[in-house]
């Protein structure tokens, strides 16, 4: 056992090895004289994970297992005419054979468009068309390789403009399919969704306005590349249909619902056992080998089956971030003056609807960013292509957006020859403004924000462009966000006390690498004054663990969070009743102090510290101690119509930020090296700071690769680049970026301790303050990222 | 997925060959060989593991020049002192081949067998005059690198030979080479495009010059039409442009998803500059002081230094 008080050098660590700050604007429930909450604290699975013994989902194996395998599309849009399995099921070792025809019901969490085979077409390349599960990978992979299929090959829609021509249908038909209240589909088109946001007249405000620029920008569509690959190990049984699948989902209440309406069967019938997660990123919210590992399993007598997906299928054939096109119009009065702003934009979704309407939603609101606009427009269009599925991606959508209206940002700060960073300030937020859905803001910290990235680059200092001693073009670009968390959202806890006195807590929020299961135990340990080595969180499985809507949207750590305070104020009334019961006195004559001592009124004597309370006897043969806690936000959300979307309340908690960039671009190769970040986010509160600071330094790298690397290539449906060598994501040797970053603490009211997300926050702010940093250096407007070498090299400077 | 295979390790040569000959795919890091059978790309049912081949092992600088095993890794020229003295280019091209961990496996034989345009360690070793040294039943055959190569992937080597070690003659005083890999990230890359140089400057006049493109054709190939307009002349920035220009015209790069052909032409052009005016600067710098010293003390320091091992 190592004590994890002798392994606690990250205080030390963060002091000596990191540059960053805190500036508390508002305090919510917290004096700041918290003894767990606030402080650095090692990360619960950091032990498991260093020493390489925590289990993934690949690392689940089961005696009399067989290993699936898939035949896929080589097409990306063809009409299959005839799937021949006898080959296939000749293999030696072959103990499944399942295709399209097994399963003809389409699923899809908001509009069921999407075969878990496909049926009568495939829609992109890789699609699976069959699934073979065999005694070994060698005879699983061999026999679907021997899979036939007739393909009728169909025009292939490889754009976004040559899906809006509409001249070839990727899905000829939505009204066939079950579509939920929130998808909006264009019959006779490619238009799987649409959103429109629609506050005051923007014609009357660019009527208003002494200048009205309008710009685009494209952000490329880009894969999540986890390092654990999609993986599911599934046990079926066809003859009771009780189903158990071990995955490293991040959904497991969401996959748990999907596959009961898949296979036919009541919910509770699924049992959804959770692994570690090698990376998710929005990535693993969707249903991808789950639903064939389980019909693998039923077909095979239910045996285990498992189902790994290798790097090439990883980018070819799971999901992906869409590619979207923008194009935006600013009305402005020459003081800099925001009056009208208009955003239209056009999603490539690929093949099927997935999760694109959320994220059309997420951006869609965001997408003019933490501005004052009183006017404001908003139109998206969710278009299909025959090319991988876009998903949800560290953002959902805001990233992307934020790129957008940070880009237009500056082109009008130039053109009224205003400084970007002054421009902003002009036009943010503050409380009490008006947002885009007619909300009246509140614990909106943007200047704040803006002023410590600015400060953390040394902004005031530099000028917009310069050329260094190397002869290098210099530039510094900044941009802020909004980002909601969805709403309405619910979750719940149950903390449980073991015979010794320690605490389980059980919440199907999902460590994905952003801490949960370390800020989780921190609520408790706070709450209660215990210490934190005797607070962990119980594996996640969806038979035991209570409901959680999804860990997605940067919500964890806010919603179960309150939903801990809740629960640990019940284990205190619980405590002060066994104790009563031993002392023989009225429960009310039992106080929980606040330093974690149970504690008898008139005898002072009579007392407990939390820590002791397994040594107390108190528990003994008494009811044992299990509280509930709940935490949802119906409530308070004031839904807002589709009729424009306006809204007193569209999100429990707005997450803000600023990053800043500081660039050198070598005019000779091209390339861009970023010296320098400086990042602002308010968290609320920071629970572990080194956690907050790791989660941002994590994004920046992340989103360096956005702005400069990485993109999926395709040609004519075909991705050309879907290796780890030829998409290019940043290696260490590209992550030295000086980081400095400011937590900024403006406490939510609604927050556990004030706290708000971070989970997404940290990527939004990045690609846009580096692209503009480029554009600034090579005083050019880019209108597209990843900003690549050969469009610096062949560069067009603006000329106004 | 890697597949299941036969695995050979042979310390004898002549078995070694028989096996490549009946079809047994050589490996000897396996940088290249293994990651490309658990891609699919290749399906050897039999391996040919050179590591216990002493023919291949081992690498010294004499007199003469390097002589280095076909097992060469790519870390050990890194990290070999002499030879980033002597050979800059080909410690730039081995000092940049994937990351540290693939360098400490991947081979200089290996480099080269792979045959990828790519390669980082070819364009060097083209400029500096190697020559392959290959072994097989009927003996030794000794090959200059640039014959070797005769296509994409394809080599003057019988089935039943193996490339057993690379010889790079020692370059006089008056030396100087240079490589430039072009790649869009620091570690985990393939040249989109690179140049290699190496150059003689005697009283300022270019001698011995040659110029090795990579990435610029189906095997990294010298640009003669480059050497062509540098040979004999003295060094001048305009004649460092014109060379430029004629690697550039002679590249003749394609447009590809990875590149358009008028970056690529680009970047031969002003990468070609840039490593001209690096081997020039090495050529009439680096070694001054060492011939200098030399001069002070005859016979006590010695040219190209005795047997380093460097093992």
């Amino acid at each position: 056992m190592i004590k994890q008080e002798k392994l606690r050098p990250c205080e030390k660590f963060q002091q000596e090895g990191r540059e960053w700050d805190r500036l508390v604007v508002h305090r919510k429930d917290t004096t700041g004289d918290e003894a767990v909450v606030g402080h650095t604290q090692l990360r619960k699975d950091a032990v498991e994970k260093v020493t390489g013994t925590a289990l993934y989902g690949a690392d689940v194996n089961f005696p009399g297992q067989l290993y699936g395998a898939l035949t896929r599309s080589p097409h990306p849009h063809a009409r299959i005419k005839a799937v021949r399995v006898e080959k296939a099921k000749a293999v030696p070792g072959v103990r499944a054979v399942v295709t399209g025809a097994d399963y003809p019901e389409p699923y899809g969490q908001f509009i069921a468009d999407q075969p878990i085979i496909a049926l009568d077409k495939v829609r992109y390349q890789g699609e699976p068309v069959a699934a073979v599960a065999a005694e070994t990978e060698e005879a699983a992979r061999e026999a679907a390789a021997l899979v036939e299929v007739d393909y009728e090959p169909l025009p292939v829609v490889n754009t976004l403009e040559e899906s809006m021509k509409n001249g070839t249908l990727i899905h000829e038909d939505w009204s066939r399919y079950d579509c939920s209240s929130v998808c909006f589909p264009v019959q006779g088109t490619n238009i799987g969704d649409q959103f429109h946001l629609k506050k005051g007249d923007v014609e009357k405000g660019f009527a208003e306005a002494d200048l009205v620029v309008e710009s685009s920008f494209r952000c490329g569509q880009l894969q999540h590349t986890l390092i654990e690959t999609h993986t599911a190990t599934a046990i079926a049984n066809p003859y009771t249909q009780d189903i158990q699948v071990w995955t490293p989902n991040q959904s497991p209440f969401g996959i748990r619902g999907l596959m009961a309406k898949i296979f036919g069967v009541p919910a509770e019938k699924v049992r959804l056992t959770m692994t570690h997660i090698g990376g998710a990123f929005g990535g693993k919210y969707e249903a991808k080998c789950e639903p064939i590992a389980i019909a693998l399993s039923l077909k095979s007598g239910g045996r285990p089956v498992k189902l790994t997906y290798d790097r090439h299928e990883e980018f070819e054939a799971t999901v992906c971030r869409s590619t979207v096109q923008y194009y935006i119009k600013t009305g402005v009065k020459k003081d800099g003056t925001i009056t009208a702003q208009q955003v239209t934009g056009y999603w490539d979704a690929g093949a099927y609807v997935t999760t694109n309407p959320r994220v059309d939603y997420n951006a869609g609101f965001a997408a003019h960013g933490p501005y004052k606009i009183p006017n404001a427009q908003v139109d998206t269009y969710v278009y299909m292509t025959n090319r991988t599925l876009g998903t949800a991606y560290r953002g959902f959508g805001v990233t992307e957006a934020a790129t957008l209206h940070e880009h237009q940002m500056d082109i009008v700060a130039r053109k009224l020859g205003m400084e970007p960073l002054a421009f902003r300030l002009h036009n943010c937020l503050h409380d009490g403004d008006e947002g885009i859905t007619g909300e009246i803001i509140s614990t909106c910290a943007v200047e704040e924000c803006l002023r410590a990235a600015a400060k953390n680059v040394g902004w005031d200092k530099l000028p917009d462009r310069w050329v260094d001693e190397e002869g290098n073009l210099c530039g510094k670009g900044i941009a802020c966000f909004n980002k909601l968390t969805g709403t309405p959202s619910t979750t719940s806890c149950v903390v449980k006390m073991n015979e010794n006195g320690s605490l389980y807590i059980w919440s199907a929020s999902r460590e994905m690498g952003q801490g949960v299961t370390t800020t989780m135990p921190q609520f408790a340990a706070e709450a209660l004054h215990m210490d934190l080595d005797r607070i962990s969180v119980a594996p996640v499985d969806t038979t035991m663990t209570p409901y959680d809507k999804t860990t997605t949207s940067s919500r964890s750590t806010f919603h179960s969070g309150n939903a801990i305070l809740e629960a640990c104020e019940d284990i205190k009334r619980q405590l002060c009743r066994l104790a009563a019961v031993k002392w023989g006195c009225a429960p009310e004559n039992v106080t929980y102090t606040a330093g974690g001592i149970i504690q008898s009124k008139k005898n002072p004597a009579l007392a407990i510290p939390i820590n002791e309370v397994g040594k107390s006897g108190i528990m003994h043969e008494q009811d044992p101690v299990l509280a509930i806690g709940r935490y949802g936000t119906s409530d308070i959300f004031d839904p807002p119509p589709v009729d424009g979307r306006q809204s007193k309340r569209p999100t429990v908690m707005w997450m803000i930020g600023a990053q800043a960039a500081v660039v050198k671009v070598n005019p000779v190769t091209g390339r861009v090296k970023v010296v320098k970040m400086g990042a602002a986010h308010d968290i609320g509160k920071a629970i572990n700071p080194t956690g907050c600071l790791q989660q941002i330094e994590g994004a920046i790298v992340m989103g360096l690769g956005h702005a400069l690397m990485e993109e999926m290539i395709y040609e004519e449906g075909i991705l050309r680049n879907g290796n780890m060598v030829d998409y290019k994501v940043p290696t260490f040797m590209d992550s030295d970026v000086e980081t400095k970053i400011t937590l900024v603490e403006n406490g939510h009211p609604e927050g556990p301790f004030g706290v708000k997300g971070i989970g997404e926050p940290g990527l939004v702010p990045t690609a846009a303050a580096i692209a503009g940093a480029v554009c600034h250096a090579c005083n050019t407007d880019f209108d597209s990222i990843p900003i690549k070498p050969e469009h610096i090299l062949f560069r067009k400077e603006a000329e106004d | 997925m890697l597949p299941r295979f036969e695995y050979y390790a042979p310390a004898d040569i002549l078995e070694a060959c028989r096996l490549k000959a009946a079809g047994a795919k050589p490996v000897a890091g396996g940088t290249d060989v293994y990651v490309n059978m658990h891609g699919g790309k290749e399906k050897a049912a039999e391996v040919l593991d050179l590591k216990g081949l002493k023919e291949l092992q081992g690498q010294r600088l004499t007199p003469e020049g390097l002589d280095l095993g076909a097992l060469t890794t790519h870390r050990h020229i890194e990290e070999w002192e002499a030879v980033r003295g002597r050979y800059y280019a080909l410690y730039q091209g081995c000092s940049q081949v994937g990351s540290v961990q693939i360098r400490y496996r991947g081979t200089l034989g290996g480099n080269i067998m792979n045959g990828a345009p790519s390669a980082d360690s070819v364009g060097p070793l083209l400029v500096h005059g190697a020559e392959a040294v290959v072994l097989g039943p009927a003996g030794e055959r000794r090959i200059p690198l640039e014959k070797f190569y005769v296509g994409f992937k394809k080599f003057d080597l019988l089935p039943e030979e193996l490339l057993a070690r690379i010889f790079v003659p020692l370059p006089p005083d008056n030396a100087g080479s240079a490589y430039y890999k072009y790649t869009r990230r620091n570690a985990m890359d393939l040249a989109l495009m690179g140049v290699s140089a190496y150059v003689e400057v005697r009283e300022g006049v270019l001698e011995n010059v040659r110029v090795a493109l990579t990435t610029a054709g189906p095997t990294p190939v010298r640009s003669h039409a480059a050497e062509a307009v540098l040979e004999g002349n003295p060094v001048s920035d305009d004649l460092i442009v014109r060379a430029a220009e004629a690697a550039a015209a002679e590249g003749k790069p394609r447009s590809s998803w990875r590149s358009s052909a008028e970056f690529r032409t680009r970047l031969i052009h002003d990468v070609t500059i840039q490593v001209l005016h690096e081997a020039v600067r090495r050529a009439e710098m680096e070694r001054k002081a060492e011939a200098i010293l030399r001069k002070l003390y005859p016979g006590q320091i010695g040219k190209g230094g005795g047997d380093d091992e460097n093992s």
